[in-house]
């Protein structure tokens, strides 16, 4: 029992939020989430051809761009995981894809709310759509592989991942070659106020994405460390 | 490592062949929603009556849409963090539950 050296133990069995810097960003993210809903509302002004449902494009945006950073993480610890082979590469890998998933979903669930004004339907087969839809669902499968894959498992979550980043790229990309129903890149066209919000929630969303991140890969320490308990009561004859 | 990564090489030359595809037609200007619509359907010669469904379809309410969206953020951020806090709690509780049985088991031997 005493091989764990006491600050690595205190680490895994630190509590969700503990920590002040870890505390101090959690409450800051809470009150700039609160920020950013009342600068959409009311610093924000409503867009001439779209009207008030243009207003998802303000978390929408960020999301979609949290999903991606998801991804990257995914990529680094999938690809330094089958390179090196260490849980620790894993864990940031699965992380990631776990993030990832989160924010595609709110992708996903924002899009048709918007598509449904703006399109008269919440879904259409667009390449930006379709593509998100494939990202995210090859990422949730990712996730499915590690429950039920075996041995391998790990090995197959990390390509999948390798595959979903690929697959980022032509999402990001396809509005620029395909030129399908989704909108392209407007940011750079915002008016100054919409900027002010879009930027500010953005800022918001990416400090959310790190507190998380934070937390999930404390999650994956704890996991680690109750597989290697549980190795090592089956070694000693204690496991039940 | 290598079968891995063989069908993310195949996905990418895929996806360049694709594109270059898409490059040699003319794609249609459907940048806008307004300009997608119109390249779908043939314009009408006026004004075109609509009843029953097609006119409730109209009546979307984007303050709805808009509040379901908002709704669905926060709500898949907090549970998000609730998950997580769950399961580090179990977790900690499994952790420490096994670190007395070994070491019960340890000062017993």
């Amino acid at each position: 029992m005493s091989q764990a050296s006491p600050q690595v133990r205190s680490d895994e069995e630190r509590p969700l939020g503990s920590g002040p810097v870890l505390s101090t960003f959690a409450v800051l993210v809470g009150l700039m989430f609160v920020a950013a809903a009342y600068m959409v509302f009311f610093h924000a002004p409503t867009e001439k051809v779209m009207g008030f449902v243009q207003k998802i494009f303000y978390f929408h945006v960020p999301s979609a761009w949290n999903m991606f950073l998801g991804v990257g993480v995914a990529a680094v610890g999938s690809v330094m995981y089958l390179v090196k082979r260490t849980d620790k590469w894993d864990r940031i890998g699965d992380a990631g894809v776990e993030l990832a998933v989160l924010f595609g979903a709110m992708v996903l669930i924002s899009g048709p709310l918007w598509g449904r004004k703006a399109w008269g339907a919440f879904w259409v087969w667009d390449v930006r759509l379709t593509s998100s839809l494939v990202l995210v669902l090859t990422l949730v499968a990712c996730k499915m592989v590690r429950g039920y894959a075996g041995a391998e498992a790990k090995k197959i979550a990390a390509g999948l991942a390798v595959f979903a980043v690929i697959n980022s790229a032509f999402v990001y990309y396809s509005v620029d070659i395909w030129r399908g129903t989704h909108p392209p890149k407007l940011v750079a066209t915002l008016a100054p106020a919409m900027k002010q919000t879009f930027w500010f929630s953005t800022l918001t969303f990416l400090i959310a994405f790190f507190v998380l991140l934070t937390l999930r890969l404390r999650t994956g320490r704890l996991q680690s460390a109750l597989d290697r308990l549980h190795l090592r009561l089956t070694e000693s004859g204690l496991d039940d | 490592m290598k079968t891995s990564l063989a069908i993310p090489t195949l996905f990418a030359l895929a996806l360049a062949v694709a594109s270059a595809e898409n490059a040699r037609a003319q794609p249609a200007d459907t940048s806008t929603p307004a300009a997608a619509a119109t390249t779908k359907k043939p314009i009408p010669p006026g004004f075109e009556p609509i009843a029953g469904k097609e006119a409730q379809a109209e009546s979307v309410s984007a303050p709805l849409l808009v509040v379901l969206a908002y709704g669905a953020f926060f709500l898949l951020t907090f549970g998000y963090v609730v998950h997580l806090a769950r399961r580090q709690k179990a977790l900690s509780d499994e952790v420490a539950a096994l670190r007395q049985k070994l070491g019960k088991g340890g000062s017993g031997a």
